[in-house]
């Protein structure tokens, strides 16, 4: 073709081009908010035709640097509403699975390699809190807040990433993954709280116990067979009292006060309460009965024991005078922390790990926190922004030649 | 006349009469008995265990005392000594043996059996979802209070509870089986719940007195985001409104449920001016960015006509 042929072809283009535009811009006003928005796709519509379930297939991938050298890691950017640490079996690679806030969606993260894999694209619009069963099968969310909570059980397959899900009908206060791989709820009543356990393969509840008051904060052993523990959801101007739950047997441990929370295993309890306008924290052993200071201050909802370990417990606490309105103005968000972690142990000293401000430069308020395979990797949540870290408690040193 | 006189005389001499006796015999009997403080300990606390002889009848008396039989030679001629509760449940007998100088012998005995009687208050006023702790009564809103007897697990059912606030008993009195109770939270900053708990017998088991404190509703505001849901680190003073838009939930801590849920009074207002409500809830507001940036006074204000004092008024600044 010759040269002037394609100037005109050019010449022409342009020309329908700016037609398209000035007719967009005269004449094509929108009609409606339809046409001025674009549908996200986040949930909390008002579109009766909208199922609030929707599959994205856009399976993205990203890594996590596992080979840095730094032992206090951020594992997500994205806000997290639940995790676990799970291998298939005792050869493989342990791989932490998270769940995202607000959309439910599921990833996985190879804790070698670091490669970050989306496990469930199946959104449940407003997910604000999740459990994940140890093998990764099976999710529990919450969906909404208050008496528009939803709770759902989503079933995962790492392998072909479909998931299905299935509604719960009860008025859950909280939830649990249990070593079981099911999952352990405590229900609302009318003047009650019932423990249940949850078997998600054969979709049957199980009732553990009932406690008869309903303001019930419950910390949940590790199996269904564990200890329980539970006392009224703690304020620092009402007491509080602890029970422990063990097979069918309810016992009152010595073990009360105002502002008081407590977490146990089977051997000891980590319990605070305010004391003469001071905030403290004690350990009580079980088998002995003895009290003792625990050596850092701190709320116990930021304590979690290991799994292998019986002694151990890891607890996150900051440098801040904790003052009379402990722990109310933490539950409210008016306090926040920036936190070290620390081992506490019944048969050792309390030994600081990591003051993660100072290696991070970031405040972190943790919570959740979760001891991995062996206790090598300590999995917590920064309140604040509700990300994922890691600590390596124990880390393998590579040696270069 | 006279002989009314003489009547009327001798029926007050009677009265007087009988009057002095009581009183003489009460001075002159005192009871000896052995006092405990407190007097329904927990097990594990501490109990001071004091001999009460204010007649001096045992004057010069060798003083022993004895904990299950076994002699604690600390305490020996001692007014008072300190044991420890045992455990939930457990009896155990203290003793006093009082050796006159007159070769004569007293022996007191008094029995511990510790139990758990705890009160579980959960005040019926409101706290948002996320917040892991208890509300607080506040004035005119409902409380409940659970009455928890724990020996080996929970006690029976056969038990008769006496509940008293403050000064009045609830329910017109004792109740078997009763254990749980509703009421209104009273004027003022604290009110006083006090519990008898007594077997069919009419023994008592256990008693118990707790403070409530009764405080003023107070709102706290926290940004909702659509995605993620309401944010749990409330706006201190002040927002800014980077987007085009802000959502704000007011939470009016510990104000009482069923004025949260039908409010006669529930009212944004920017600037001074109100914010009609246009559906939803009437705790949350979305805010638009329009024309130049500044900054806005945002205020809310809920409250029940009935009983003003279940109400709050607070407001943040929106800087845009």
């Amino acid at each position: 073709m010759k040269r002037p042929i394609f100037i005109i072809i050019g010449i022409v283009i342009v020309f329908i081009l700016l037609l398209v535009w000035v007719y967009m811009l005269f004449f094509n006003t929108p009609q409606n908010n339809d046409e001025t928005f674009a549908d996200l796709d986040i949930g909390d519509t008002t579109d009766t035709n909208y199922d609030g379930i929707s599959i994205d297939n856009n399976n993205e991938e990203s890594v996590v640097d596992f080979s840095s050298p730094e032992r206090l890691r951020q594992l997500t950017t994205k806000p997290i509403i639940g995790f676990t640490e799970f291998s298939e079996n005792a050869s493989s690679t342990p791989q932490i699975m998270y769940a995202e806030a607000g959309t439910g969606h599921v990833y996985s993260i190879d804790t070698v390699s670091g490669e970050e894999v989306r496990i469930s694209a199946v959104t449940i619009p407003s997910s604000q809190a999740a459990e994940i069963t140890p093998d990764g099968k099976f999710m529990m969310v919450r969906s909404g807040e208050g008496i528009a909570s939803k709770f759902i059980i989503q079933t995962l397959n790492a392998t072909s990433g479909e998931a299905s899900n299935q509604e719960i009908n009860e008025s859950i206060l909280n939830f649990s993954a249990s070593e079981e791989n099911k999952f352990l709820l405590a229900v609302k009543t009318n003047n009650a709280t019932v423990g249940k356990v949850y078997d998600p393969i054969n979709n049957s509840f199980q009732t553990l116990f009932t406690i008869p008051f309903r303001d019930a904060t419950i910390d949940w052993g590790y199996s269904v067979n564990d200890s329980h523990y539970a006392y009224p959801k703690t304020t620092s101007q009402l007491e509080s009292f602890l029970f422990e739950i063990k097979g069918n047997k309810t016992t009152r441990l010595p073990i009360d006060g105002y502002g008081m929370s407590a977490v146990g295993d089977e051997q000891m309890v980590i319990y605070s309460k305010q004391s003469n306008l001071k905030y403290e924290t004690f350990i009580y052993n079980k088998e002995s009965g003895s009290v003792n200071f625990s050596g850092i201050v701190t709320i116990p909802e930021k304590c979690q024991f290991s799994r292998n370990t019986p002694e151990l417990a890891i607890c996150a606490q900051s440098f801040v005078d904790l003052g009379p309105d402990i722990p109310d103005s933490w539950y409210a968000g008016d306090l926040s922390f920036a936190d070290s972690l620390w081992e506490v142990s019944t048969l050792s000293p309390t030994k600081l790990l990591v003051d993660t401000e100072e290696d991070s430069g970031r405040e972190i308020d943790i919570i959740n926190i979760e001891l991995g395979k062996d206790d090598a990797n300590i999995y917590f949540v920064n309140k604040n922004d509700n990300t994922l870290w890691l600590y390596e408690r124990t880390q393998e040193v590579t040696t270069i030649e | 006349m006279r002989l009314l006189f003489i009547f009327t005389l001798l029926f007050t001499s009677l009265h007087i009469n009988v009057a002095f006796a009581q009183l003489s015999s009460s001075i002159t009997n005192p009871e000896l008995a052995i006092e405990l403080q407190p007097e329904f300990p927990r097990p594990g606390e501490i109990v001071t265990a004091n001999l009460n002889d204010y007649s001096g009848g045992t004057y010069g008396a060798n003083v022993n005392w004895a904990l299950d039989g076994q002699q604690i030679p600390e305490a020996s001629n001692q007014r008072s000594t300190k044991v420890t509760a045992g455990a939930v449940g457990v009896t155990q007998k203290i003793e006093v043996v009082l050796d006159t100088p007159q070769g004569g012998k007293v022996v007191l005995t008094k029995n511990i059996t510790p139990v758990y009687l705890d009160i579980v208050v959960e005040p019926q006023t409101r706290v948002p979802n996320f917040y892991l702790g208890r509300a607080l009564p506040s004035v005119g809103s409902t409380v409940n209070a659970t009455a928890l007897v724990s020996s080996d697990g929970f006690m029976n059912p056969d038990l008769v509870y006496t509940w008293r606030l403050n000064q009045k008993v609830l329910n017109g009195g004792p109740i078997r089986g009763l254990n749980q109770v509703s009421f209104t939270t009273p004027m003022g900053t604290e009110m006083s719940l006090h519990l008898q708990v007594t077997d069919l017998q009419g023994n008592v088991i256990a008693k118990r007195s707790v403070s409530i404190p009764s405080v003023s509703p107070k709102i706290r505001f926290y940004e909702i985001n659509q995605l993620f849901g309401t944010s749990h680190r409330p706006i201190s003073d002040s927002v800014a409104l980077i987007g085009n838009s802000i959502t704000v939930q007011a939470e009016p801590f510990n104000l009482d449920s069923r004025v949260y849920n039908d409010p006669d009074i529930s009212e944004w207002k920017i600037n001074g001016s109100s914010s009609g409500n246009i559906g939803g809830s009437p705790y949350e507001v979305t805010l638009q960015r329009v024309g130049v940036s500044g900054t806005s006074r945002l205020l809310f204000h809920v409250r029940d006509t009935k009983q003003v004092l279940q109400g709050a008024n607070e407001g943040i600044q929106i800087n845009f």
